[in-house]
């Protein structure tokens, strides 16, 4: 797992103690589902974004 | 009463928009205390607009089902010159200068907007505990949560105050309020209506949507706010089509998937029978039962998550350094965000691209999936967690479990009350179409509504 807190320190991030008590387990549990999902990411599988070219959204 | 009631005495002269519009603002504030649905009540402009409804209903200009309807929207949507919270601290002083899309087209449909709704901070949570304008509070219980984020939506409706109300719908926003306090509450589709002007919590994930008594009153909603608009880049082209079911709507044929793993797992007591007594309904009414197997929805659950925390994040990020003004939960979640990387964010897009196709395979064997809401009836405020089938599970990623997905998703879900659990709170059956198809999602929910067990609302 990520060393959250070096993560954290790294952007200037100063949870209190007791907020890292609920923040570790939810950090390393979505952590531990992508490190499983995503070897099956085919290679060009582009992410989902809205991005369009300038002019498309005229477009029907 | 509902709003085709409403509006049927309007036009037939029995009460007047200012006569409903008195009602609905005296019940507002004989309620305000005990229930804090409300974070801002909009008397004076409500008075006036319900005198213009009827002013233009005697000079024979009719706006349609929702002239004269005194309605709410969740403080999350712009209004011109009235404060937009979004029910935080951070934005409690902001007043903008023009009004979101889902307020004009209400406007423009004639209805009369009494107030703005109390929320959870930011659309940012399930419980509606607002840390700085009160904990909403469920009708049927006050010592219970009406859910949320749309929880003083939910609340406001369910206890009479107005006749719809206006949520947001990130994470299930819309539809575990809906089912805790015993609305309808509908999610259309993503791009169905603009986002325009409602302060965003997740730019691909937010969906703006009402919470009414009746399914035909949320279908009249959607027929007044469903629609393109140019300042939503994800707003869609695709017509919009009548969404009122007829009369008597069939289900003829219809086949309707029940999830054999995932959604009946993990359930309080008095919910999967709930949800097993619509299906049945739906069956004697000539519908055809499908057993399916869903994917991985937990996996989804999280990438959504992953998505939601990091969008939020980003959004969010200006107010960086006012920590102390958010509630810690909201905080806390901030900061999740915010130690989520690049890659983890786009790897999520690229997963939900295929949790997407692999989903979608669904619809070709059922026209719809029915399921419960949530897998429980509404916690206590202040619970953290709730046991459900012998484990402990924090309360919003058990009110979220069963209607995450379906953002990232993007199809359209309606959450239709559907019984009681046994202490004697509402239970709610979702019911979920392919994208568009809002209109054979209403006729199914149309089709079962007089079915449902109703029960009359304690006395508040």
């Amino acid at each position: 797992m990520p060393d959250w807190k070096l993560i954290a320190a790294g952007r200037g991030l100063e949870p209190a103690a007791e907020d890292w008590e609920r923040i570790l387990p939810v950090m390393d549990s979505m952590q531990a589902v992508l490190d499983r999902l995503t070897p099956a990411i085919p290679l060009l599988l582009e992410p989902i974004v809205t991005f369009r070219c300038e002019g498309e959204e005229h477009q029907g | 009463m509902t709003i085709q009631e409403a509006a049927a005495a309007l036009r037939a002269r029995r009460v007047s928009a200012l006569e409903l519009t008195r009602a609905s603002l005296e019940a507002v504030a004989r309620l305000q205390d005990r229930l804090r649905a409300f974070i801002t009540i909009t008397e004076q402009n409500a008075l006036e607009a319900a005198r213009r409804a009827d002013e233009e209903l005697a000079r024979g200009l009719d706006r349609g089902p929702l002239h004269g309807i005194p309605v709410a929207v969740k403080d999350v949507y712009a209004t011109r010159g009235v404060r937009t919270t979004c029910g935080a601290k951070i934005f409690a002083h902001y007043t903008p200068d023009f009004d979101a899309a889902v307020v004009e087209r209400l406007q423009a449909a004639g209805a009369v907007l009494v107030g703005k709704t109390n929320m959870h901070e930011l659309a940012y949570g399930i419980t509606s505990t607002n840390p700085h304008y009160g904990a909403v509070r469920n009708p049927w219980n006050p010592e219970r949560i009406p859910g949320g984020s749309s929880g003083g939506s939910a609340a406001a409706v369910a206890a009479g105050m107005v006749f719809l109300a206006m949520g947001s719908d990130t994470g299930g926003s819309i539809r575990i309020p809906a089912a805790y306090c015993g609305t309808v509450g509908l999610k259309p589709t993503f791009g169905r209506v603009s986002r325009y002007g409602v302060l965003p919590l997740d730019f691909s994930l937010d969906h703006m949507g009402p919470l009414t008594r009746s399914v035909r009153d949320a279908a009249l909603a959607l027929n007044a706010l469903a629609g393109y608009d140019p300042r939503d880049e994800t707003s869609s082209r695709r017509p919009v089509e009548d969404y009122l079911p007829p009369e008597a709507p069939s289900l003829d044929g219809l086949r309707l998937g029940l999830p054999e793993n995932f959604y009946f797992e993990g359930v309080e007591a008095g919910v999967a029978e709930s949800v097993r007594e619509a299906a049945g309904q739906a069956e004697r009414q000539g519908a055809c039962l499908v057993p399916v197997r869903v994917p991985d929805v937990g996996a989804i659950n999280t990438v959504s998550r992953i998505i939601l925390m990091a969008e939020a994040a980003a959004v969010m990020e200006p107010y960086r350094a006012r920590r102390e003004d958010f509630g810690q939960d909201v905080r806390l979640l901030l900061d999740q965000g915010r130690l989520l990387s690049a890659t983890d964010y786009l790897q999520a897009q690229r997963l939900r691209r295929m949790m997407r196709d692999e989903f979608s395979r669904i619809w070709r064997q059922v026209d719809c999936l029915l399921t419960p809401t949530t897998p429980n009836a509404a916690p206590r405020i202040g619970q953290s967690t709730v046991e459900l089938d012998g484990a402990l599970e924090d309360v919003r990623l058990a009110a979220t479990r069963f209607v995450r997905a379906i953002n990232m998703m993007g199809w359209p879900a309606l959450s239709l009350p559907c019984g009681f659990s046994r202490e004697g709170l509402p239970l709610g059956l979702q019911i979920i179409a392919p994208p568009f198809q809002e209109a054979r999602l209403l006729r199914v929910a149309a089709a079962l509504e007089p079915a449902m067990p109703r029960r009359p609302l304690p006395d508040l």
